[in-house]
């Protein structure tokens, strides 16, 4: 596809246009796929005006009336006068960090010195904060040398390892590496990552101005509102149910608020820590992003079948599918931590409604009138269902059995009628 | 002071442009504005709508000219600006709600030719980001490079979704293409064109 856009370098294309020459199945997606770019050239469109447009000609003169001073670009390297303070200045400057490592370097770490080694200035984040780096606070800069030891980073100058001018040994390091540092806050384990809920539910007497203050509230704390139902049935009382979204740090503001509002029925809360969760998903995203790179790598230097070069592509494409879905995961995820979820049920207080002209009797008369005759007719339906579903089973029978029963009682009463 | 503005290069044509010369502009102008009225036509149902935003893209380009500096292609200079604001009028669309037909911003399709209807609504199932990719690349002719650097994706995620949007419209194409084939040979056997 790369070749069909003119994306190849020379040798690629040339290797690709030898396969095509070779490869059938090749030459049909090539042919394919030229023949989508052919067929949206079809979706022409009408040509615009050469004039140009009154409005960008009003923006002209006006522009040139302001006679505004054009933005110089300033050409990356400065003229003379700007290169003399660059030229004696960065000299100035690495003299004067010089003779700072000059002369903190021994007295910071001189083995004849009789204290404890001086702390290095370690920053570790602070507790509370989460683990996701861009949030915490700058790492503490150190890098491990060949024997796992820990050295710091950044300010060599100041941490050098010299000691006397000599590189201090990996024993004097360790000795140096295991010595916590003297003033700064303990070591922290990284704050979790918890993604909260809340539920509570309430009873207000005034539904409208209870409605009115949630809205107030949802401002105040800087939430939005995720979804809203509100139930206004014709008799009895209104009911709402939200689920808000308010940043982390508002929720317990925010149910304060909401106590407020009326009589609380129920309240709870939930967090789910999901640091492992986060952390599993960025190896993860690592990983695919890694074998992004070394898909795009085999590719910039595949010399070998176009088939070959296609299936990569298939497969980088399914590894940048799998990335942005992981993206996506971790914004969602980074949005349940940033805001907690806050179920809201809210109920009216129910007042009875007294009805003070009753229905009237003629409609009841009415009614019980109407439901007489339909229950009639309903009656005789069903009355003749009947006859029609079981009718013909009860002729049956009783043309089976009513003769032998006739003859039988014709003769008893014959018999009657002799002994009499 | 340019010989010819014609053979001059844009770069060079939005620097004299910023030092003052509207001749310059005007060339600017009469080589994009064709262009930029393309790419919002695609994308916006109204052909003024189309013409108001392209105008818009060049009077935000008078408003910079002050802040202008080559660091890229005024290609992709041009069509980011001209992105932002389809992006923007896009958003207003979405909160008016008398104008949902252009909500998503298809493909007009009131007054084209039949022989494109059925090619926009192929493209208009493209999935949204794929369509856009898609488009720089065939109908703004932008490199992979540029593509990438406008929309701010890395360079793989432009050659994958290429391809994938260009599978998937071959994919949408292929039955209205059979169905067309059989439709116009009148007479023939209108056997599958494959």
């Amino acid at each position: 596809m790369a070749y069909l856009d003119g994306e190849l370098r020379v040798e690629q294309a040339t290797a690709v246009a030898a396969h095509l020459g070779n490869c059938s199945d090749c030459q049909r997606l090539a042919a394919d796929l030229k023949q989508v770019s052919e067929a949206l050239m079809s979706w022409e469109i009408e040509p615009a005006s050469d004039e140009i447009a009154p409005a960008v000609a009003t923006a002209l003169d006006r522009s040139e009336a302001k006679d505004v001073q054009p933005h110089k670009v300033r050409p990356r390297f400065s003229s003379s006068r700007r290169i003399w303070p660059w030229v004696f200045g960065v000299p100035i400057a690495g003299l004067a960090l010089l003779l700072l490592f000059i002369g903190v370097a021994p007295r910071s770490f001189s083995h004849r010195a009789a204290g404890p080694v001086p702390p290095m200035q370690y920053q570790y984040p602070a507790v509370g904060e989460s683990l996701v780096p861009d949030r915490a606070r700058s790492a503490p800069g150190v890098a491990a040398d060949s024997n796992g030891l820990f050295h710091g980073l950044g300010d060599h100058a100041r941490n050098s390892f010299s000691v006397d001018g000599q590189p201090i040994t990996d024993q004097q390091s360790k000795a140096f590496s295991n010595q916590p540092p003297a003033g700064l806050p303990a070591t922290r384990p990284p704050a979790p990552m918890i993604a909260r809920t809340a539920d509570i539910t309430l009873t207000a007497r005034d539904f409208a101005k209870t409605r009115a203050a949630l809205d107030e509230i949802l401002r105040r704390r800087q939430g939005y509102m995720g979804q809203l139902n509100v139930r206004t049935p014709t008799e009895g009382s209104r009911s709402l149910t939200a689920t808000l979204r308010v940043s982390a740090d508002q929720l317990d503001p925010a149910l304060a608020d909401l106590r407020t509002l009326g009589r609380v029925q129920s309240e709870s809360q939930s967090g789910e820590e999901v640091s492992a969760q986060y952390v599993d998903l960025e190896a993860r995203l690592q990983n695919a992003r890694n074998t992004e790179e070394r898909l795009t790598a085999l590719l910039r230097q595949q010399t070998g079948k176009l088939s070959d070069v296609l299936a990569v592509e298939t497969e980088s494409s399914r590894v940048r599918g799998e990335i942005e879905s992981m993206e996506a995961e971790k914004k969602l995820l980074d949005t349940r931590i940033t805001f907690a979820t806050l179920n809201v049920t809210i109920s009216e207080e129910f007042k009875a409604q007294i009805k003070m002209v009753p229905d009237s009797i003629v409609s009841r008369f009415r009614n019980a009138a109407i439901d007489g005759y339909q229950s009639a007719i309903s009656g005789l339906i069903a009355f003749l269902l009947f006859l029609v579903a079981y009718g013909p089973s009860l002729l049956l029978w009783t043309a089976i059995v009513f003769p032998p029963i006739w003859l039988l009682w014709k003769r008893w009463r014959r018999e009657r009628a002799k002994a009499a | 002071m340019m010989s010819s503005y014609e053979t001059a290069s844009d770069e060079s044509l939005m620097l004299e442009f910023q030092a003052g010369s509207r001749v310059a502009f005007d060339e600017l102008y009469s080589r994009y504005n064709g262009p930029l009225y393309g790419f919002f036509r695609r994308r916006v149902q109204s052909p003024q709508r189309a013409e108001d935003l392209a105008q818009d893209t060049f009077l935000a380009v008078i408003r910079g000219a002050t802040r202008y500096e080559p660091r890229a292609l005024l290609r992709t200079y041009l069509y980011g600006i001209a992105l932002k604001l389809l992006m923007a009028d896009r958003r207003q669309q979405r909160r008016e709600p008398a104008s949902t037909l252009e909500i998503t911003a298809e493909p007009s399709a009131n007054h084209a030719p039949e022989t494109t209807l059925w090619l926009q609504q192929a493209i208009a199932k493209l999935d949204e980001t794929d369509r856009e990719v898609l488009m720089l690349r065939e109908y703004e002719q932008l490199s992979y490079s540029e593509i990438a650097e406008l929309l701010r994706i890395p360079i793989n995620t432009v050659r994958s979704r290429l391809f994938r949007s260009r599978t998937a419209l071959r994919d949408h194409l292929r039955p209205e293409q059979r169905n067309r084939t059989s439709i116009g040979t009148l007479g023939n056997t209108g056997g599958d064109q494959d």
